[in-house]
């Protein structure tokens, strides 16, 4: 009768095997490219930075650059994208208790594609109006999908996954319109939506970091509510829960953190439905687990598929959407059927 | 006895349709009562209101304290409402299961602490789970769920306890182990209110009865008085023999108009 009870928390071990994890995906993402950079160097380099540490990298400036001006902006944005849109994933499958549910789920991907388009066929293809713009269109539709499926009211998670359809497509819709209006930007837009890492520099990170940290940080603190809301609004609510509440703050954090994330490098999809998934045929349903591990994951998940998709045909690019979609589908559709039989 | 659970004018419509319609009810400190009624006429909405979940349904107070004037958290703390169809969360382990029991005590952002589980301890050797403790709820047969769901209201330390048709899907076995459970409950101090649809459970087991019909409480009383065939008839509908044993309980049967059966009562008419 002394065996110890523990609550599912997330085991330190853990979250050190996470991190090692997200570590070496950073430094192979910085080391390798079209210029290969010697690891020892390159942690030299990195330490040489830290305040109060003096160490000679032996990196030459060219170098040097490439390190800091090209691929530390593009690692540290990926990693952050790549947490965003898996923490965001994580958050919506719990509080929609839908195991389909995805960032994209409620419209953003619509709105914030008709907003690049726009400012693509206006002359905006580069610069801060294209993240903007598609920041605005992505938070104008999520407006309406909780506009039209009463995100407060005490009606049904599905009414408003169904509005978040009926929206997406709206601007799904509309976006093609004006896209076929102007046909000599298809290809800019067709980058745009499969997504992009490959022109960012530190100021797309300074643009995501901030929602970022929200997101991250509204998220880790409703861990135990989604937890919670597992057991269905309905006996949530005789548990003292204020549910529609709690499901606003959740949503929009998710939400927020996914349109910042969108507007900056375009559609990445899968990330929000494999990395979740994968944790939790790894370690349980639990979102104290699952959330803070899901932006783990998702950050390592995304600098190696950004990796894949500079150097498998270098000098060329892949889209990182199609990277994701190309590797996680398949490896996603293997884990769960073996995953699914030794659960069994 | 001073009355725990006082609930006044209970009126709960969905649609302009009443569901409830001007409900009162007392309960008893360690009393148990059971609702029954036939389908639709209002018992889960009643648990409901009594749990604090449905809006604006009419007073309900606990102990002299108004579901209004406390937020749903500090009701939460006091009263526990065990549904007819639980949610089972797909791969969650009993602890933390039973554990989401302590959520109305804890800060916002909380999360468990030693005593919290310390109180898990206690309710999961009360319900005989300890050994089952790190168990996947989907793992369990359906009695153990059943007590693992009466475990996470129990970790809610409530004063009043309210299920929903506690034995439903349960064989004869496991419902009479569920209903000894309750009982023990309630000689250990809750005041239990539960809706029953098997009318011999009912009258087995409860203090007292309120049969509910169309949203009206059409007769309450000690089983005897309301598990009477003509009452059964004109609100279920249903022919029925009733017998009561010499310790006051009841058991209602189907009454097939059988000659066999009208022998073996000792009333048989010649036709």
């Amino acid at each position: 009768m002394t065996t110890p009870l523990r609550a599912s928390a997330l085991p330190p071990r853990l979250l050190l095997v996470a991190l090692a994890g997200l570590g070496l995906a950073v430094v192979a993402g910085v080391a390798f490219g079209a210029v290969s950079l010697p690891a020892g160097s390159m942690l030299r380099e990195l330490l040489d930075r830290l305040p109060g540490i003096s160490v000679d990298s032996g990196l030459g400036e060219r170098q040097a650059a490439i390190l800091w001006q090209i691929r530390l902006p593009r690692v540290v944005l990926a990693g952050l994208v790549g947490g965003t849109l898996a923490v965001a994933g994580a958050a919506y499958q719990g509080v929609f208790r839908n195991p389909l549910a995805d960032p994209y789920l409620l419209g953003v991907a619509g709105g914030a594609g008709l907003g690049a388009t726009i400012a693509i066929v206006l002359g905006a293809s580069s610069g801060v109006l294209l993240p903007i713009a598609a920041f605005a269109g992505g938070v104008v539709a999520v407006a309406f999908t909780y506009t039209l499926g009463g995100i407060g009211s005490r009606r049904s998670t599905n009414t408003l996954i169904l509005a978040g359809v009926a929206v997406a497509a709206f601007f799904a819709a509309v976006q093609t319109y004006v896209q076929q209006r102007s046909s000599d930007t298809v290809q800019e837009v067709f980058s745009w939506i499969l997504g992009r890492l490959g022109t960012v520099g530190w100021s797309e990170v300074l643009v995501v970091l901030p929602f970022f940290l929200i997101t991250a940080g509204v998220l880790v603190a409703h861990r135990r509510h989604l937890d919670v809301l597992a057991v269905g609004e309905d006996e949530a609510a005789t548990l003292g829960v204020n549910v529609p509440r709690v499901r606003v703050v959740i949503v929009l954090a998710a939400t927020l953190g996914t349109a910042a994330a969108v507007s900056v490098t375009g559609l990445i999809g899968f990330v929000g439905i494999v990395v979740p998934h994968l944790l939790r045929l790894l370690v349980g349903p639990s979102y104290r687990r699952l959330v803070v591990l899901s932006m783990v994951a998702g950050a390592g998940f995304l600098i190696v598929a950004d990796l894949l998709a500079r150097t498998v045909i270098a000098p060329a690019e892949l889209p990182i959407g199609v990277v994701t979609a190309f590797v996680g589908a398949p490896f996603f559709a293997v884990v769960l059927r073996t995953g699914g039989r030794r659960a069994s | 006895m001073t009355a725990m659970v006082r609930a006044e004018g209970i009126r709960v419509a969905y649609n302009g349709h009443p569901v409830l319609d001007g409900i009162d009810l007392e309960v008893e400190v360690g009393e148990w009562v059971g609702l029954i009624g036939p389908n639709g006429a209002g018992k889960t909405t009643l648990l409901r209101a009594l749990a604090g979940t449905v809006p604006d349904a009419g007073s309900v107070t606990l102990g002299g304290r108004s579901v209004r004037r406390l937020s749903r958290r500090e009701w939460s703390r006091s009263v526990a409402l065990v549904p007819q169809h639980p949610t089972i969360p797909a791969g969650m382990r009993v602890v933390d299961y039973v554990l989401l029991g302590r959520t109305p005590h804890l800060g916002y952002f909380a999360t468990e602490g030693a005593e919290d589980l310390a109180v898990v301890r206690r309710v999961l050797e009360e319900m005989g789970l300890v050994a089952l403790a790190a168990r996947r709820l989907d793992a369990l047969s359906g009695g153990e769920l059943q007590r693992a769901v009466l475990a996470r209201a129990l970790a809610q330390g409530p004063e009043l306890l309210l299920l929903d048709e506690p034995t439903t899907s349960l064989d004869i076995g496991r419902q009479q182990e569920a209903m000894d459970l309750v009982d023990d409950l309630r000689h250990a101090g809750h005041t239990v209110v539960s809706a029953m649809h098997d009318l011999t459970i009912a009258g087995q087991f409860p203090d007292r009865l309120l049969l509910l019909s169309e949203g009206k409480v059409v007769a309450a009383g000690r089983p005897v008085e309301v598990l009477t065939p003509q009452l059964i008839e004109r609100h279920y509908g249903a022919k029925v023999v009733v017998t009561v044993d010499t310790a006051g309980g009841v058991t209602v049967v189907p009454d097939r108009g059988l000659p066999a059966r009208d022998q073996e009562r000792g009333t048989a008419t010649p036709r």
